[in-house]
């Protein structure tokens, strides 16, 4: 990695594009390989008449990072666009924005991870109704049961995303990806097991400087800067 | 009764037993000594008969807890030997399996690991002066009091990992809308509403209220059969236990 003197948050983050399958699995591969990369943003926002193409298997490459991934999502956000949002780790929307799962009712099964996903977020009750009955939820509803965690003015939640995830990197980095790692894979395991899991996660933390300077930093009040590049070798 | 310990108050009054975080100028920051402190409290909370709720607060004005003592941090040896320390002294395994119904009293900041804290009681209740937030992450660190397991499991994957990532601060009747707390009142009530509280779960059966605790760990650990099974066999554990009296 070169020294670039003090990058901002910003250019930690990496936003992926969502136009086509290819560009998309190649800008998921960086964000896997690339160590400085903090978080990462999609935009999934649906102008009238203007319908974004997630192609069958990106909501599990999606899934896959181990960064944190904000979603800034707006108008119709259905299907496979929905599935792809599911597997962001934070999700905002604009207001007017609207969510369904409509495939069951034209005879298709959602594959790219909406029966499972979207229970885990929502609820079974209302993921059951949402699935078979095709029923479109509000921007309010989405906020009231979690699938959204803030409702922005319509046509911010772009900027708002971004500013997200540069919050989000200018956090501690392994903080953000182990934190990410026990809440995705904890939930799959009875409560004693997935509290070891967290444990060892922290344990194997006592090894990263970011966590000195973060400790440093509080005890001398002042903000954790994780974005200085460490002594040169 | 009063028991004295250097971090923590203990007191029983009837069947309401009250653990109180005590160290108010810090605004209750979780330390080694009030580790230590809690482990004994309860483990003589979990092995007497005459304990049937517990309430657990913090001492001030200011908050329940704001989190972890960082001064403290880094001072273990090894990362072996935090690794030991975390399980010779469970606290948070001990708070969580508790026989009796516990109670988090909020007030002011309740922050990171005060959450966490708040989060291995049974029902949690907030005056409206309660801030909630979990920082973590933006001191480098995560949360380690089971907060990054208790939080999803207790709101949900997509709130828990906003709260958790971004560091987001919730007042209220953000954390009711969360599902971080059941119940808010004024700060004036929160005594009262708390004690009342308390004194409804003091009526309840010790042996069922033990179940019904046993039963939702079981909801949330075990395919639906096998809960469904556990209920049955406490169900039968019980009718015994009312029999044999």
């Amino acid at each position: 990695m070169s020294s670039s003197g003090n990058p901002s948050a910003g250019s930690r983050v990496l936003t992926i594009a969502v136009r086509d399958g290819a560009v998309f699995e190649d800008q998921c591969a960086v964000a896997a390989r690339d160590d400085s990369l903090r978080a990462a943003v999609i935009h999934l926002t649906i102008e009238a008449g203007r319908a974004v193409s997630v192609e069958p298997g990106m909501p599990a490459i999606l899934a896959a990072l181990q960064i944190p991934v904000v979603a800034g999502l707006s108008g119709r956000v259905d299907d496979r666009v929905l599935e792809l949002a599911l597997a962001a780790d934070v999700r905002i929307c604009d207001a007017g924005s609207s969510f369904a799962m409509t495939q069951p009712g034209r005879g298709e099964f959602p594959s790219d991870g909406g029966t499972q996903r979207l229970p885990r977020v929502i609820g079974p009750g209302l993921a059951t109704d949402m699935l078979l009955t095709g029923r479109r939820i509000t921007a309010e509803e989405a906020l009231r049961v979690g699938l959204v965690t803030e409702i922005v003015p319509a046509g911010m939640a772009r900027d708002r995303a971004d500013e997200i995830a540069a919050d989000i990197a200018a956090h501690g980095q392994a903080g953000g990806r182990f934190t990410k790692e026990a809440v995705l894979k904890g939930a799959d395991m009875p409560l004693e097991s997935s509290l070891r899991l967290e444990a060892d996660l922290a344990i194997l933390l006592h090894t990263d400087p970011e966590r000195v300077e973060g400790i440093n930093a509080f005890n001398e009040r002042r903000k954790p800067d994780f974005l200085l590049d460490g002594p040169q070798e | 009764m009063t028991f004295p310990f250097k971090t923590v108050l203990y007191e029983k009054h009837g069947p309401v037993a009250h653990i109180v975080l005590n160290r108010p100028d810090v605004i209750n920051a979780f330390n080694v000594q009030m580790r230590d402190d809690l482990s004994e409290v309860l483990e003589a909370v979990r092995w007497d008969p005459d304990v049937g709720v517990v309430l657990l607060r913090g001492a001030g004005e200011r908050g329940f807890c704001a989190g972890a003592d960082l001064s403290e941090f880094g001072s273990a040896p090894s990362q072996g030997a935090a690794r030991l320390a975390r399980w010779e002294r469970d606290i948070f395994g001990e708070l969580r399996d508790l026989p009796a119904p516990t109670v988090a009293v909020l007030h002011g900041h309740v922050i990171g690991s005060g959450v966490e804290l708040a989060l291995l009681c049974d029902i949690r209740i907030a005056s409206e002066d309660a801030v909630f937030s979990m920082p973590e992450t933006y001191y480098g660190l995560i949360a380690a009091a089971g907060g990054t397991q208790t939080l999803p499991r207790a709101i949900r994957q997509g709130r828990a990992l906003d709260i958790l990532l971004t560091g987001r601060r919730l007042d209220a009747a953000g954390g009711r809308d969360a599902g971080i707390v059941q119940r808010i009142v004024t700060p004036a009530e929160l005594a009262g509403e708390s004690e009342r509280i308390a004194t409804g779960l003091a009526a309840i059966d010790p042996a069922v209220a033990h179940s019904i605790k046993l039963a939702l760990a079981a909801a949330r650990d075990l395919p639906l059969a096998d809960g469904l099974a556990r209920e049955r066999r406490l169900s039968i554990m019980l009718g015994r236990d009312v029999k044999a009296t």
